[in-house]
């Protein structure tokens, strides 16, 4: 008879500055593996170390000599010891402790609730044990069902779907307004980093035709130059208005740069041609009454900010969800290897 | 008929069934809820083209001569439509829109007269068959120009107020509504042109004249010349757009008041 657990730090109990210690690179796991194994005596498992975890899953004998070793190994290697050690490095055994690889696997368990990343980070984990020898049947067997299940709760579930981020809600809006983003163009006015770390969104979902303007005419050359954009005077970005779909504004400017006047005239020639604009700029550079104007759609750092928080809140509702999900299949699991 | 209601019931009640199964997925995203509404409205549509099938056999001629019948193709017309909608533009959500005003459609159709208002040697003309086939087909393109142009006005709202939730993931772009009203604009003014057309042929050779007296006949001038306008407009550059939606939504209810409202009580009876 043997016990699964699962002994670790996660950012819920440790922040970034304890978590790192616990990091182990590719090169070096071979040899972590070695020294844990006679310093504890295992000889299976898998370590998990990304940038919010460190986690080790193991099947072991018993409850008490391995897994107090463990932790101690475990607990060491990181710099924690007595209180430290009790408060930050958590242990889930049985059911517990497989319910919880596969909430981890599902992204359930991450910071960001539903994110994808995690699945290819313990496949990853998985594959390095299997390498070294560390994965043996039950081990396999277990990663092998937790990747299903993964997959079965991020089906079943809306905990993947939404957006993540500033930049993919901004994706997103687009999109909803034009469909898919190639051959739009899109036009940055000052070449702020917010701006272009937006604009490189775009062009992954498929912008190409980008146009970037600054007060510094040298300066909309140089980010050009990185986003393979072409630079435009700022006295012209006016004219390029009338073209673009997309108009990103981030200047530093202490009034607005793009007024309703403006734009009322502007929309008219473009027949009323949908014109997305982000004002991601503090003060802001649009006047906020342009989104009343038939066509247009302005949305500011905090309308987007908002749109990533309503679709976290939806992912966080479905998260009860899938964390029944994982108990559910972690009994079933449980069963089938005591079998 | 009597063996082949059984078709257009079970056709009426798995259209009511897809109609729930589509907006129950436009409320709770679950891909079965879509995958059943699509069976449903599949099998809904396998019903009713067998009891019109078996309508035209037993007629030897299109079921379109009564109020009944006509309905009934109108209703089919649309699903026809959305199918071929949903697969040319990947709207698998556009089934929730047009369910809902085929089942009523249907529900309507079998409380309209289901004989012939008119001799049946007048009907029994080719020019009679294809007026009504390419006006119904008409018909249905202007339907899925109001239920496209009802989809862009719900995102439209949903960009406008930054209410960006769960209804906002299911509908398709602005940019593809458009074009998909667009195109159903073009090809319904087609249609209904070529419906016109057929139809004023077929009165000079019946009844010996054109749009004499006939109501429902210059009505639908009208309704052909306002979706010209709108269309023209359209093309021209101007009311695109939400104010070329609302336009769209305005004309296909004139169009449903004309349906219910003229043809079924003023024209038939004046005609006959």
């Amino acid at each position: 008879m043997s016990h699964f657990v699962v002994v670790g730090i996660s950012h819920k109990t440790a922040p970034v500055e304890l978590r790192e210690r616990f990091s182990v690179g590719l090169a070096h796991v071979p040899e972590w593996f070695r020294t844990l194994s006679e310093a504890t005596g295992v000889v299976s498992g898998v370590y998990l170390s990304t940038c919010n975890r460190a986690e080790f899953y193991a099947f072991l004998p018993s409850l008490d000599g391995e897994l107090t070793r463990l932790r101690r190994f475990l607990g060491e290697s990181g710099g924690l010891t007595g209180s430290e050690l009790k408060e930050r490095l958590y242990v889930y055994d049985g059911e517990r402790g497989i319910a919880h690889l596969f909430a981890v696997a599902s992204g359930l368990d991450s910071q960001v609730i539903g994110e994808s990343e995690i699945l290819g980070q313990v496949k990853q984990a998985y594959q390095t044990a299997q390498e070294v020898g560390w994965a043996d049947k039950r081990i396999h067997r277990l990663f092998q069902h937790s990747f299903q299940v993964a997959k079965r709760i991020r089906t079943e579930t809306g905990i993947g779907r939404g957006l993540f981020s500033v930049g993919s809600a901004a994706v997103a809006l687009a999109e909803k307004i034009f469909g898919h983003l190639s051959r739009r163009r899109i036009l940055m006015i000052g070449a702020g980093k917010i701006g272009e770390k937006t604009i490189r969104h775009l062009m992954e979902a498929g912008a190409d035709s980008i146009w970037v303007s600054s007060r510094s005419f040298s300066h909309a050359q140089e980010v050009a130059l990185r986003l393979k954009a072409e630079a435009v005077p700022f006295d012209r970005f006016s004219d390029r208005m009338r073209e673009a779909d997309i108009v990103i504004s981030s200047t530093a400017s202490p009034h607005h740069v793009i007024h309703r006047e403006m734009l009322s005239s502007l929309m008219r020639e473009r027949h009323h041609r949908p014109l997305f604009l982000i004002d991601i700029a503090v003060p802001r550079d649009i006047d906020p009454s342009v989104h009343q104007l038939e066509g247009v759609y302005l949305y500011n750092i905090d309308d987007l900010e908002q749109v990533v928080a309503r679709s976290r809140k939806d992912r966080e509702r479905e998260m009860e969800k899938g964390l029944l999900l994982a108990r559910e299949e972690a009994r079933k699991t449980l069963r089938d290897l005591s079998e | 008929m009597g063996g082949l209601i059984g078709f257009f019931c079970s056709a009426a009640s798995l259209y009511l069934a897809g109609s729930i199964g589509y907006l129950a997925y436009l409320f709770w995203e679950k891909g079965g809820l879509l995958r059943s509404a699509r069976l449903l409205l599949g099998g809904a549509f396998l019903f009713h083209t067998l009891f019109l099938g078996g309508l035209t056999v037993v007629k030897g001629q299109l079921p379109m001569t009564s109020p009944f019948e006509a309905a009934g193709f109108f209703a089919w017309a649309i699903v026809a439509a959305t199918f071929l909608s949903s697969v040319r533009y990947r709207i698998g959500i556009l089934g929730a829109f047009s369910l809902p005003l085929v089942f009523l459609l249907v529900l309507s159709a079998s409380a309209l007269p289901k004989g012939a208002l008119l001799q049946e040697s007048f009907l029994r003309d080719g020019y009679f068959t294809l007026h009504t086939l390419f006006s119904f087909l008409g018909y249905a393109a202007f339907a899925m120009t109001s239920l496209t142009a009802l989809m862009y006005l719900l995102l439209e709202r949903q960009l406008k107020t930054k209410q960006v939730g769960r209804f906002f993931r299911r509908l398709p772009s602005l940019e593809l509504l458009e074009r998909l009203h667009g195109q159903s604009l073009g090809l319904g003014v087609f249609l209904f042109l070529v419906g016109i057309g057929f139809g004023l042929i077929w009165s000079q050779k019946v009844f010996g004249w054109i749009l004499n007296r006939d109501l429902k006949a210059l009505l639908a001038f009208a309704t052909w010349g306002l979706y010209l306008a709108l269309f023209a407009a359209r093309s021209a550059g101007g009311l695109r757009g939400r104010r070329g939606m609302v336009a769209s939504i305005l004309l296909f209810g004139w169009v449903l008041i004309l349906f219910f409202g003229i043809r079924h009580s003023f024209f038939f009876q004046t005609v006959s």
